[in-house]
């Protein structure tokens, strides 16, 4: 009979006090990002009420769970991590589960049998009176030892990773270190005082031995004939502030306040990006809520670090994902949350770091380090959103501004007359009918800014035109009347801007009578097939392809047909067709359908493939980093000994010759419509 | 002669896109300057226009490119390409280190010859201001360069 609440319950009781004033402080700052409740409604509903909890099941047992992303990375870090992912939600439930079957807390509220779970042993070991167990006790007992030895397991792991191998290129921060040794700290006490317990109550091995940890430990400990029934309570009430500790923390602590968001992030990320809209005119905080949970999600872990192309080049942490985030995530907080909200601290443009803002730019955004994150978080959509941040207070680069100004009044990237979108054509010994004049058709060929006004890639829409007129396709071109997708815009954080631009486009296509849109250019074909549904809020009413497609299809029904190309090939994935947009197969499709060609990819290729490094509108903030980041591919590509890069990317394709031209590397870089147009047996 | 530290032949004609044309007989050899080259540093790509494609006086024929920078390239007569410098889509390098020389960039079969008179001299005064208007309004990247 428990008449009076012993200190380790009390202690667990006052952490939890403080773990909810920890909430409503982080919630002070969700809050002020509070999206509109009828749209993230729609959102939750959206998520749970169709086929996208399939995938969301699949997300939560592969990648919450068995850590499947970490199983690729690193062994050991994905042992700990398991370790964890599985131990510690077992462990409550087999508490919890404990303190419902047990007498001494009959009676109580669930809440108090709460509290009680952590510690239900140190109960059960007073007052077992049978020298034997039944199944259901022995399980408990067993279950408990195991979940325990498998997060205590984790803890090394984590300690020698962090301070012994070093392992993560961020220093460990002080809550960090507090972090893993509250987490790890708390067990090891729970097993003494398992151990503690058993020499008190002097329990039989036929007992004690299925708490198979505690009582090994109570043999080691046995010799030193301390006056264990002293020294239990006292124990456990040490373990009880350890727990009170550790779970009031969490929510002031990144790394502990991580392992609540992320259930949220593997929710949010199948989320429409419509249920973040804000939910009050003028929003005090130009971040939405999606934005500061992915924010609140990221615990430095170094993951990103390994991939980034960026850093590889640079070594200069700030500029990664979780280099980045830590200081903007600080910052955020200062300026928005309470202390910003108490002393008025939003004179945002003057408190930004030194070099945040530039270091949100310093990004290809190849989303390699999305495929890597353990935290789940969407890298990619985060940059863009602090980019967006950027720009709405005023602290964006100027360059930024000039861009926006000129695609937004000239319609184009380069600054050209946009009539003169059809300059690429001007060089053909015969222009095909659908590149200029036609008013309907049923596919509509998107040239996109970079193939049309920058030569090295004029041969793109040149062989694509030949190409579709050659296979009967009814196409025609928007000519003059295409204008910008948005997409560099988009990226720089100026994606407010496109609105105009998309419904313009869209209007050009829909009065073609199109059931069709086809471009050459990955960025083109993911904000035509991503962004501009949100954009203009309804379905385009056609179909979007990337070029890629198309041509396998036509080649597969024998519309095209083509001939010998005894070459070695290899491929390079663009970051907006492979990683953004899932087409790895199609181009590769494409290229072993040539008679005599042999394709050899590169070590790092699809989901792993390294950036070439002309993306993300790195090209106007630092244009060495973009060549030196190319030639780390060139170079990848001369090691398969291929005589040929084949790409399916425009950008990609100017950022490769300008590098294989640097490094005077004997490769030719072709991008794979050019390669179809050259040998198609006419 | 020299206008500020930029050579400029008293042969050639020139145009204000920096253009320089070298007539002989019926044939106009056409280049962009050496003044051209130092503002768009380093080019690394040219398009090579078609043989036998006709072209007007003052409107693009052909492209280039330099890092981020597309400069356009006007025809300075009117007339058929009756020849281009096809190496130069392999290697620029004449372009950049002989662009009076070997980084010619087509010869054109000139229509009306009396269109030359729209072009200008390395002596006509107006020229001499344009450029240096140019090498006031490019200083600092010329001074990088």
């Amino acid at each position: 009979m428990i008449t009076a609440h012993p200190l380790f319950v009390l202690f667990f009781i006052a952490g939890a006090i403080a773990f909810f004033i920890g909430i409503a402080l982080r919630f002070s700052l969700y809050w002020r990002a509070r999206p509109d409740w009828r749209a993230f409604i729609k959102g939750v509903a959206s998520n749970l009420f169709s086929v996208k909890i399939w995938p969301l099941i699949q997300v939560v047992v592969l990648d919450a769970f068995l850590q499947r992303k970490l199983f690729r990375q690193d062994k050991l870090r994905w042992l700990m991590k398991v370790l964890i992912m599985v131990g510690y939600p077992s462990i409550i439930i087999t508490g919890h589960l404990k303190v419902e079957v047990m007498p001494q807390f009959e009676g109580f509220s669930h809440l108090l049998k709460f509290f009680y779970a952590p510690f239900v042993d140190s109960y059960f070991f007073r007052d077992v009176a049978t020298p034997s167990l039944g199944v259901r006790d022995a399980l408990f007992g067993f279950l408990f030892d195991l979940f325990g030895a498998m997060i205590l397991t984790a803890e090394f792991i984590a300690i020698y990773r962090r301070f012994v191998a070093r392992a993560n290129p961020f220093r460990s921060s002080m809550g960090d270190i507090v972090a893993v040794n509250l987490l790890g700290g708390w067990f090891i006490l729970r097993f003494i005082c398992e151990a503690t317990a058993i020499l008190t109550y002097s329990l039989p091995a036929s007992v004690a031995r299925y708490w198979f940890v505690s009582f090994a430990l109570s043999k080691i400990i046995a010799p030193l004939g301390l006056p264990w029934s002293s020294l239990n309570y006292p124990l456990w009430s040490l373990a009880g502030l350890f727990l009170g500790t550790l779970v009031g923390s969490i929510p002031y602590n990144d790394k502990l306040w991580h392992i609540l968001t992320i259930p949220f992030v593997m929710f949010i990320n199948l989320m429409p990006q419509e249920a973040f809209q804000p939910g009050i005119k003028e929003a005090p905080l130009p971040l939405s809520l999606k934005d500061l949970i992915a924010l609140d999600s990221c615990v430095k872990c170094g993951s990103c670090v390994e991939v980034c192309p960026v850093y590889a080049q640079s070594k200069e942490l700030e500029s990664t994902a979780g280099g980045l985030y830590k200081d903007f995530r600080s910052f955020v907080r200062k300026t928005y949350g309470l202390p910003g909200m108490l002393f008025h601290s939003n004179r945002t443009a003057e408190k930004m770091p030194k070099g945040l803002s530039d270091n949100a730019y310093l990004c290809t955004l190849c989303s390699r380090c999305r495929e890597v994150c353990p935290s789940l978080i969407n890298t990619r959509d985060l940059r863009v959103s602090t980019r967006e941040f950027m720009v709405e207070t005023g602290c964006s680069p100027q360059w930024v501004g000039r861009l926006g100004d000129s695609v937004t009044t000239s319609y184009n990237i380069s600054g050209d007359n946009n009539e003169d979108r059809l300059i690429w054509s001007e060089n053909l010994e015969r222009i095909p009918e659908g590149v200029k004049g036609k008013e309907k058709a049923e596919v509509v060929f998107f040239v996109g800014c970079v193939p049309s006004f920058y030569p090295q890639v004029y041969r793109v829409p040149q062989s694509m035109v030949r190409i579709m007129e050659w296979a009967e396709v009814d196409f025609a071109t928007l000519g003059g009347k295409e204008w910008c997708c948005g997409f560099p815009l988009i990226v720089a954080g100026v994606g407010k801007s496109v609105q105009e631009l998309a419904s313009h486009n869209v209007g050009a296509v829909r009065k073609m009578g199109a059931k069709r849109l086809v471009t050459a250019c990955p960025s083109c074909f993911h904000t035509w097939k991503v962004d501009y549904p949100r954009i203009i809020g309804e379905p385009l009413g056609f179909e979007v392809r990337h070029s890629t497609e198309l041509l396998a299809d036509l080649i597969s029904d024998g519309k095209v047909r083509l001939g010998q190309f005894p070459h070695l090939v290899t491929y390079h994935d663009p970051c907006d067709l492979g990683r953004s947009s899932g087409i790895y197969d199609p181009p590769r499709r494409i290229i072993q359908a040539i008679p005599g060609v042999t394709l050899i990819e590169m070590a790092q290729n699809r989901e792993n493939a390294l950036c070439c490094g002309g993306g993300g509108d790195l090209e106007m903030v630092d244009s060495d980093l973009v060549s030196a980041i190319a030639a780390r591919k060139i170079q990848m590509a001369l090691d398969t000994g291929a005589e040929i890069i084949v790409t399916a990317c425009p950008q990609c394709k100017r950022t490769l010759m300008s590098a294989a031209r640097q490094e005077k590397a004997r490769m030719r870089v072709l991008d794979i419509v050019e390669l179809v147009a050259r040998i198609m047996e006419e | 002669m020299n206008i500020g530290k930029y050579e400029f032949s008293d042969e050639l004609y020139y145009d204000k896109n920096h253009g320089w044309a070298l007539v002989e007989g019926n044939t106009v050899t056409q280049g962009v300057s050496e003044f051209a080259q130092k503002i768009s540093k380093e080019i690394v790509y040219v398009e090579v226009p078609r043989v036998g494609r006709t072209v007007e006086q003052g409107k693009t024929f052909m492209s280039m490119e330099s890092g981020k920078w597309v400069g356009r390239i006007a025809a300075m007569v009117s007339g058929k390409i009756v020849e281009a410098n096809e190496e130069l889509e392999w290697d620029v390098a004449p372009i950049n280190e002989d662009p009076f020389g070997e980084g010619w960039l087509a010869k054109i079969e000139a229509s009306d010859l009396g269109e030359l008179d729209n072009l200008f001299q390395a002596s006509d005064a107006e020229f001499q201001a344009f450029i240096e208007s140019e090498i006031e309004k490019y200083k600092d990247i010329l001074e990088e360069a």
